[in-house]
């Protein structure tokens, strides 16, 4: 069954990683040399084995900013290049690796159900018969005593990740608390697309009533409620001759006339008809905009009100309390989606795993960007997942800036600094926190500690 | 076709008997010994002129030479001498057991000593020998069976064995694992299955699951490594004493010969209550009373006597199975087939309990002799053979883990995981500027470590002074393919890393250990409970909340003077404190603002039902 999805998307190796940098043998130190943040968290995950675009995931950096940092520090003499490792010799064969490689890949990302590759309602006796099969595939007594290379520790590791997957989805309780935590998961993922339908919604409506508007010569009826086939824009250049042949062709305009006592020019017709069709346009709009406001003032789910608060607002965006409005809601759906990225974020937390748990945190923060609580967990958890310090740093930051007065988010911000080698920041940052927290031995001892290795 | 250099033989290495086998053209084949016989006494002696005896030849002349005659050395290999079972054997046995240099155990046989891996060794050479005779070619590559239940020391010195005997130990496998193997091999079945294992020496419990396309997987097993047919034998022979005491008021157990021929009759009888009612313990000439005149050992025995003598011995296997199938949460109705393995489950009494117990006939499918030496042939064959559609998914027996402060155990890998896995906690020091740190790695059950084994130990240092709980140390287990456990330490501080691949089989002892425990000087980590954290918090989030209701209470009662706007201010600083303590998931500091917490939150009380 998981061939399928196997076989979609494989990942294909980096060809265009040839080099691989390398701290330089003698480099003096960096002191006296203007480096950027970027460039000092590179020299601390250099390692001679990670190549460009290894690195650019590392740090969550764009390869070309990557590269441009890493001229930087060559041309300083800070760092060397070196050919890449050539290849193992492996008793492997070439399609095998290519599937525990894309495996491997996707190892982190994928659900229990999706790694398994068995429908989330899949009975035991499915559990277990994928398991079986990707356990026969994986496991590294199918190559005893076979050169492996580090084929080997993918092999382990997935293995490991299967075997959790199966002993999670073939016991009662455990299973029940994963389905739950999928729940919450699944909860919020479909939050997010709903945010995206209305959007895409609104963009729907607004085309569909422009092309009443234009098409018609009765007021722009209110588009039913179907969705319509979005259509191709049309260009204003087009419309305008479009008009003035309507105008000149002799049909019968479809309004009265203007009043003759003021002789017409055909730019003036165009204009008077512009107008006309503008403001039949603003009057179908602002009659749909309150068709989704009303919709939005029934429903109960805070999430339902604000995506069609948020259509409202789109084919109304001069109207203010529309506006309002929709800033409210997208608001109450925005925390009603943070607690549920909270939600599994401790669930994460609780289980040790620090990757999901940063990226549920970063979600809380994007849902409450001013929650100084969340933007330290999520640091936090960047920190202990070996993330991106940059991140975590930017992260670590604003909870400080947001209360400033609390030692303990200090402590956080100093850890990333140690952690990304910019001690004076650190030191910076546990001088503060001890003049919040003068008695705090925790505190004290850090600094201590970040004096002695300045 | 293999190549000949690529030939494996599995090998039963039991307590009483051993067995080889190999897989001959896809099928797995019993190699008999030049007596024609599959099964070989794991009995070796040396004689008065120095020649070493292995098999049926050692055991022949036992009765002769028992104290230069080594019967049932499994059941001392890997322990340590201060072992309570080492004690036993040595108050026991007909040969002479003492202690060894590294706490170790030494089998002195004519004045020269012997380790239980050399003992060991002499038994599995003439297995490869029995086997190279009948292949007509030099074999090396062995995989070996031990008792599921073996500690690491036991499975490591059987590994040192198997290498002293010039054998290229490919892997070691459980006993009841290979029994399930050699039943499930080319089969096709989708099963699970329990195998009741009690053989010469030890008691097994295995439930696994045989997947249809070749995974063998272990749910859970369980064991007890001094528990088997020697013990029922052990039963008769004091039974016999007993009653020869009664009657002529003489110790037989002063005569080692005399102990040695009552060993060989209470085997004897033992096996054939398996099939008669009755039968009869002949012992002429046993020994010579004071007056010079020699006296016989003529006594009857039936099936009825011996099942009551070993009814106990039953009842702990049956109360292991049952423990075992609730760790495999399973019903018994879920145990789709039960086989027997090992010579003590012909006892038809055996047969009876575990048919009792598992409510469902023992499979006829395996040779309870035959089938674990067959097993780890098909595992040998498996691993070195790639396009065979078989592998094993194993567990490990026993949970393993580190000693931590107060002499307790804390668990990384439970028992049961499915190897290869690795596991990580973090910990913390446990005395105010600790720099170094002993890791002490453990296998076993018991919450108190030194009722655990001791795989071997290992040291951290250069760690910062800092109060104790405040330098964490990260602490990660791995269990490869071949069941090799390595440790490793790390300070997240520093990044500084200590490892350790747990292969020692002798280190400190279990009185060294409980020294350690009761040392105020030990320096261990302490666990970093999350349990512990959260009731912390708890505990001062609720003070917290008291104490801000009462407050302005207190405020408005107090602030008139001065001690009472100090006494305010020291509160507030409290409460601010155990906040911060408890956003930073501190315990230690968490736990001392509790304190400080509750005094407030009394002195606060206090005050308010003063004025009131």
């Amino acid at each position: 069954m998981w061939l399928c999805w196997l076989s979609t998307d494989c990942e294909e190796a980096d060809l265009g990683e040839t080099r691989i940098p390398k701290l330089a043998a003698r480099s003096g130190g960096t002191a006296g040399l203007s480096l950027d943040v970027l460039d000092v968290l590179l020299l601390s995950v250099l390692d001679g084995k990670k190549g460009v675009s290894e690195l650019a995931s590392l740090l969550a950096t764009a390869e070309p900013e990557l590269e441009t940092s890493l001229r930087r520090l060559e041309s300083s003499g800070l760092i060397a290049f070196s050919d890449p490792l050539p290849e193992e010799p492996l008793d492997l064969e070439p399609d095998r690796r290519t599937r525990i490689d894309s495996l491997y890949a996707k190892m982190r990302d994928l659900d229990h159900y999706a790694l398994l590759g068995v429908p989330r309602g899949g009975d035991k006796k499915a559990v277990k018969r994928a398991y079986y099969d990707l356990a026969a595939f994986l496991h590294p007594d199918r190559f005893f005593r076979k050169r492996l290379g580090t084929y080997k520790a993918k092999m382990e590791a997935l293995f490991e990740r299967v075997t959790a997957a199966h002993d999670t989805l073939t016991d009662k309780d455990k299973r029940a608390e994963y389905d739950a935590y999928l729940a919450e998961s699944d909860r919020s993922h479909g939050i997010e697309s709903l945010l995206e339908d209305a959007l895409a919604e609104a963009k729907k409506a607004e085309a569909a009533i422009e092309k009443a508007a234009a098409d018609t010569s009765e007021p722009a009826a209110v588009p039913s409620a179907a969705p319509r086939v979005p259509t191709a824009p049309i260009d204003d250049a087009v419309r305008r001759q479009m008009l003035a042949r309507r105008l000149m062709g002799g049909r019968a305009p479809s309004r009265p006339a203007p009043p003759p006592s003021s002789p017409m020019t055909t730019a003036d017709a165009m204009e008077s008809l512009k107008r006309r069709y503008q403001e039949r346009l603003r009057a179908a709009r602002q009659a749909q905009a309150r068709k989704y406001a009303d919709i939005a003032g029934e429903a109960k789910d805070p999430v339902a009100a604000a995506n069609a608060l948020r259509v409202a607002a789109t084919l109304a965006p001069d109207d203010p309390e529309i506006r309002r409005k929709s800033a409210e809601a997208q608001e109450a759906a925005g925390t009603v989606l943070a607690e549920s990225y909270r939600k599994q974020a401790v669930y994460e937390e609780k289980n040790g795993q620090w990757p999901e748990a940063a990226k549920s945190w970063r979600l809380v923060v994007r849902g409450r960007p001013n929650d100084a609580m969340a933007c330290e967990r999520a640091a936090n958890a960047i920190l202990k997942a070996e993330g991106s310090l940059h991140d975590a740093s930017t992260l670590g930051q604003r909870a400080v800036a947001l209360e400033p007065n609390n030692a303990a988010f200090r402590v956080t911000l100093a850890n990333v600094y140690v952690a990304a080698g910019l001690s004076l920041n650190a030191r910076r940052e546990l001088d503060a926190a001890a003049q919040l927290a003068p008695d705090d031995a925790t505190v004290q001892a850090l600094r201590k500690r970040a004096g002695e290795s300045s | 076709m293999a190549t000949s250099s690529e030939r494996v033989i599995g090998i039963d290495l039991g307590t009483t008997n051993s067995c080889v086998a190999i897989v001959e053209n896809g099928v797995p084949t019993v190699i008999p010994n030049r007596g024609g016989y599959k099964t070989t006494p794991s009995m070796i002696a040396v004689t008065e002129a120095g020649k070493r005896l292995v098999g049926h030849i050692a055991k022949r002349q036992a009765i002769t030479n028992a104290e230069n005659t080594v019967y049932a050395a499994k059941r001392l290999i890997g322990r340590k001498w201060s072992s309570p079972q080492v004690r036993n054997a040595v108050a026991t046995s007909s040969y002479r057991i003492v202690e060894g240099p590294h706490q170790d155990v030494r089998i002195v046989l004519r004045e020269k000593e012997y380790s239980v891996a050399e003992i060991s060794a002499m038994v599995l050479q003439e297995m490869k020998v029995i086997a190279e005779d009948y292949l007509g070619e030099p074999v090396t590559k062995a995989v070996i069976t031990v008792p599921a239940y073996f500690n690491d020391n036991q499975r490591k010195a059987t590994k040192d064995a198997g290498e002293i005997a010039g054998l290229d130990v490919i892997r070691i496998i459980n006993e009841p694992t290979a029994a399930a193997l050699s039943y499930g091999y080319g089969r096709n079945i989708e099963k699970i299955v329990a195998v009741y294992d009690f053989g010469g020496g030890t008691f097994d419990i295995s439930i696994l699951e045989i997947g249809g396309n070749g995974v063998f997987k272990v749910i859970a097993t369980a064991g007890d490594t001094f528990l088997g047919g020697e013990d029922v034998d052990a039963r008769i022979i004091d039974w016999l004493v007993q009653g020869f005491r009664e009657e002529h008021n003489i110790d037989l157990r002063q005569d080692r010969m005399a102990l040695q021929r009552l060993k060989d009759a209470a085997e004897k009888a033992k096996c054939e209550l398996s099939s008669v009612r009755e039968t009869e313990v002949n012992l002429p000439f046993i020994i010579s009373s004071g007056r010079n005149e020699a006296l016989h050992l003529q006594r009857s025995i039936d099936r009825q006597t011996l099942e009551e003598l070993s009814a106990d011995l039953i009842e702990r296997t049956v109360d292991i199975c049952r423990q075992t199938l609730e760790d495999a949460r399973l019903d018994k109705d879920e145990i789709e087939e039960v086989l027997l393995v090992g010579g003590m489950t012909r006892t038809p009494k055996i047969q009876m309990a575990v048919q009792g117990f598992f409510e469902r006939e023992p499979s006829k499918g395996v040779h309870p002799d035959e089938c674990v030496a067959l097993g780890a042939a098909v595992q040998g064959m498996a691993l070195l053979d790639q396009s065979q559609q078989m592998i094993l998914l194993d567990v490990t027996p026993h949970a393993l883990g580190i000693m931590t402060q107060g002499g307790y155990f804390e668990e990384l890998i439970p028992q049961n995981t499915t190897v290869p896995t690795h596991r990580q906690k973090i910990f913390t020091t446990s005395r105010d500027n600790q720099t170094a740190v002993k890791i002490l790695v453990m296998q076993g059950e018991s919450e108190r470590a030194d009722e655990n084994e001791l795989l071997g130990e290992f040291i951290l240092t250069g760690l910062r002074r800092a109060p104790k709980g405040q330098v964490e140390i990260e602490v990660t287990f791995e269990i490869n393919a071949d069941g090799i456990v390595s440790v490793r330490a790390k300070d997240l501080e520093t990044a500084k890393e200590q490892s350790i691949d747990v292969t020692a089989s002798s280190g400190l002892t279990r009185d060294e250990v409980q020294k350690m425990v009761s040392s105020a000087k030990d320096q261990l980590v302490e666990r970093r409970s999350t349990e512990e954290f959260e009731a912390a918090k708890q505990e001062a989030e609720r003070l917290v909340g008291e104490i801000e209701r009462l407050f302005p209470q207190v405020e408005q009662i107090v602030a008139s003077s001065d001690f009472g706007r100090d006494a305010i201010e020291k509160a507030r600083a409290i409460l601010e404190k155990a906040r911060n303590a408890v956003k930073r998931h501190d315990l230690v500091a968490v736990k001392e603002q509790v304190e400080g917490l509750s005094r407030t939150h009394r002195m606060f009380r206090g005050v308010v039902a003063k004025k009131n």
